[in-house]
């Protein structure tokens, strides 16, 4: 018989208040207002929250789950705006036996953005190191980091939540991924993490606001199954990166939608078309794959990932990352 | 010569002074000094009601010469100097440069008065952090070996915090990055912010490995340990002239001089003096020309046997092999 699933409900806030009623509901200690302890039956570790500057606290979860145990975050009225990072959720792949496909791999987008007004479930895996950051903006301040990115009119309608829903779902860029896998290398007990924490924050946010000043601006209100919608047409590419891409037509109708306002939406939420999506998670893929030692050739890479010519999947590969898959691959010493 | 008499503090009341002083004003976070001066930027921001960060970023158009005189004592000035050349020499009691700032990072307590003369042309860049005493002791108690004596050390009748020396790369990488924002990109001051919480706690990690010596220190104290540096420096091809001699110059018992002189820069004058040495023979060794022997005995090793003992310790490899490598 499995465990009963513990399912905590809790809401964040840029001011620490927060903490305490979460710890309750974990039976964890809560130091300083800062550092949560999460109970030995529960899990090893626990999280870290600070505030930075005016407008900006982070979060950083440092956990290895015993129990089974569902976080949902409530909505809040108090407004802001909430950046995940999951250093965890990124491709991985490993062997498997006695499958057509011989590598099996896990592939998620590990960088999400959202208003504070949309709820959000998480489900950590068991027995897994979860290492996440998250951070926690106010609108004032975000505004304020845009600059002239864009004309001011279209600034305040990206942040007019009566007209306009923020939210996207990414990897996560290398700069914050470097930045991140420094800061995991540290206890929350090292004297010196409380200012590693603010600085890594701060510099997190700038390459946020830089990325953002790049985007689209596609403004549109979105519903909750809007989003669930988008997000689970952009987790069925990622779980089937080595077929072809399916065609908008057949996703629209996944996701219940126009073929018109599918295309809108889901460029909104992750960035890109779906088409050029799939085809860049198809070559981040093979690019995992080629460094892995798991293949005797790049040709057997290509076929893997759904190219039936080398040659195109090493034109494809060459625009995307600008580099030869030749010189990557890593070949397989068995 | 521009003379400046100035003072830094966590709150901004000192930036219309400095800028007044060298013929400039005050812009928003700018202080904004005419190009007869110094060309380049000089730029504050408050990162924290209890830190504030000055940046320096400037080419000096004439000698400048500074007197720090602070009338706060309740902070301390975490200076990272990237200034290029022999530009930057302390002052004694009458102006005259008795030696030169040849460390690239300062800690020092606010009570502490400071005079220098900057070389005209030099290209200076310098981040100033400037902590609350309150701030730092609070950062500084979480160390185990601060944690016994931690009142002792931010006692000011008992103690002065002072200290040269050398950043970590990991430091002079931070700056580096920071160099390359853009300054005018509202996206700055939350680098620099980043930047300046990382630098702290790149000190942090950096003086969580030494040792602390508790101490008042005053400027003639500083002059004198500075002067006497230079003056290893001097001699440095010649055989150690001795704690007597030394502390004789500088007007101190030879226990005090001792003292000052590993606190304020972590070294021994006797380790001091040999790692200066053998990286001057070090360097002419790299130029070729000279054997062993003669580097030896152009140092006053006692024997060249000797010498490449002392080398080996120092840098991991014979001066033989060293050499090999050139």
């Amino acid at each position: 018989m499995s465990a009963p699933v513990l399912h905590i409900k809790h809401y964040y806030a840029l001011a620490p208040h927060w903490q305490q009623p979460m710890a309750n509901d974990l039976g964890a200690e809560l130091i300083e207002e800062k550092l949560l302890e999460l109970p030995k039956s529960i899990g090893q570790g626990g999280s870290y929250f600070l505030e930075v500057i005016p407008g900006l606290s982070l979060l950083l979860a440092d956990v290895t789950f015993h129990t089974p145990i569902t976080f949902t975050r409530l909505a809040t009225t108090d407004h802001f705006y909430l950046a995940y990072y999951d250093l965890s959720d990124e491709i991985s792949s490993h062997i498997v036996e006695g499958t057509d496909h011989k590598i099996g791999y896990r592939s998620k987008l590990g960088m999400g953005f959202m208003d504070s007004q949309t709820e959000s479930t998480l489900i950590p895996t068991l027995n897994e190191r979860y290492y996440s950051l998250r951070l926690f903006m106010s609108k004032e301040l975000l505004i304020s980091l845009m600059g002239n990115s864009k004309p001011q009119n279209i600034i305040e309608a990206l942040f007019d939540e009566t007209k306009n829903t923020l939210f996207f779902y990414s990897h996560i860029d290398s700069s914050t991924r470097l930045l991140l896998k420094e800061l995991k290398e540290r206890s929350f007990n090292d004297p010196s993490f409380e200012l590693h924490a603010k600085g890594t924050a701060l510099k997190v946010l700038t390459h946020l606001i830089r990325r953002a000043r790049n985007f689209e601006p596609i403004i549109q209100k979105l519903s909750s199954s809007d989003t669930t919608a988008i997000l689970n047409t952009s987790q069925y590419l990622l779980d089937n990166l080595p077929l072809d891409f399916p065609g908008v037509t057949f996703l629209a109708e996944l996701a219940g939608m126009s073929e018109s306002k599918y295309k809108k939406l889901f460029t909104k939420i992750v960035k890109s078309s779906p088409k050029s999506f799939f085809l860049e998670e198809k070559l981040l893929l093979a690019q995992n794959l080629l460094q892995s030692g798991n293949f005797h050739s790049i040709r057997e890479v290509a076929l893997e990932v759904g190219y039936s010519k080398t040659g195109y999947f090493s034109e494809a590969y060459k625009k995307a990352f600008g580099t030869l898959p030749q010189e990557v691959f890593i070949k397989t010493t068995n | 010569m521009k003379e400046v008499t100035h003072e830094y503090g966590i709150d901004l009341f000192w930036k219309n002074n400095l800028a007044e002083q060298l013929d400039g004003y005050v812009d928003g976070n700018y202080l904004r000094i005419p190009q007869e001066i110094h060309s380049g930027t000089r730029y504050v921001l408050p990162i924290s009601p209890f830190t504030t960060a000055l940046i320096i970023d400037v080419t000096y158009n004439q000698p400048v010469t500074f007197h720090q005189r602070n009338t706060k004592d309740d902070f301390i000035g975490v200076y990272f100097n990237l200034t290029e050349g022999e530009a930057f020499h302390v002052l004694d009691e009458v102006s005259r440069p008795v030696g030169r700032w040849n460390y690239n990072l300062a800690i020092m307590d606010s009570s502490l008065d400071a005079d220098y003369i900057i070389q005209e042309g030099s290209k200076t860049y310098m981040i100033s952090i400037f902590i609350a005493k309150t701030a730092f002791k609070a950062y500084l108690g979480k160390l185990p070996q601060f944690k016994e004596i931690l009142d002792e050390v931010f006692d000011s009748k008992k103690n002065t915090f002072i200290r040269y020396e050398r950043m970590t790369n990991e430091a002079w990488w931070l700056i580096e990055e920071l160099r390359k924002i853009d300054m005018d990109d509202p996206l700055y001051d939350v680098f620099l912010k980043g930047t300046v919480y990382a630098l702290m706690a790149n000190y942090m990690d950096q003086v969580a490995n030494q040792e602390i010596l508790i101490e008042k220190v005053v400027k003639e104290d500083l002059t004198a340990i500075i002067s006497s540096q230079s003056t290893l420096l001097d001699l440095i091809t010649e055989p150690f002239p001795g704690i007597s001699s030394l502390a004789n110059t500088a007007c101190m018992s030879e226990t005090r001089y001792k003292t000052l002189f590993k606190k304020i820069t972590g070294l021994s004058p006797n380790a001091f003096f040999l790692i200066n040495k053998l990286s001057s023979a070090k360097q002419i060794l790299e130029n070729g020309e000279v054997t062993i022997g003669e580097v030896s005995a152009q140092f006053n090793f006692a024997t060249p046997s000797h010498f490449a003992e002392l080398f080996k310790n120092a840098y991991g490899v014979a001066p033989k092999d060293h050499l090999s490598y050139f």
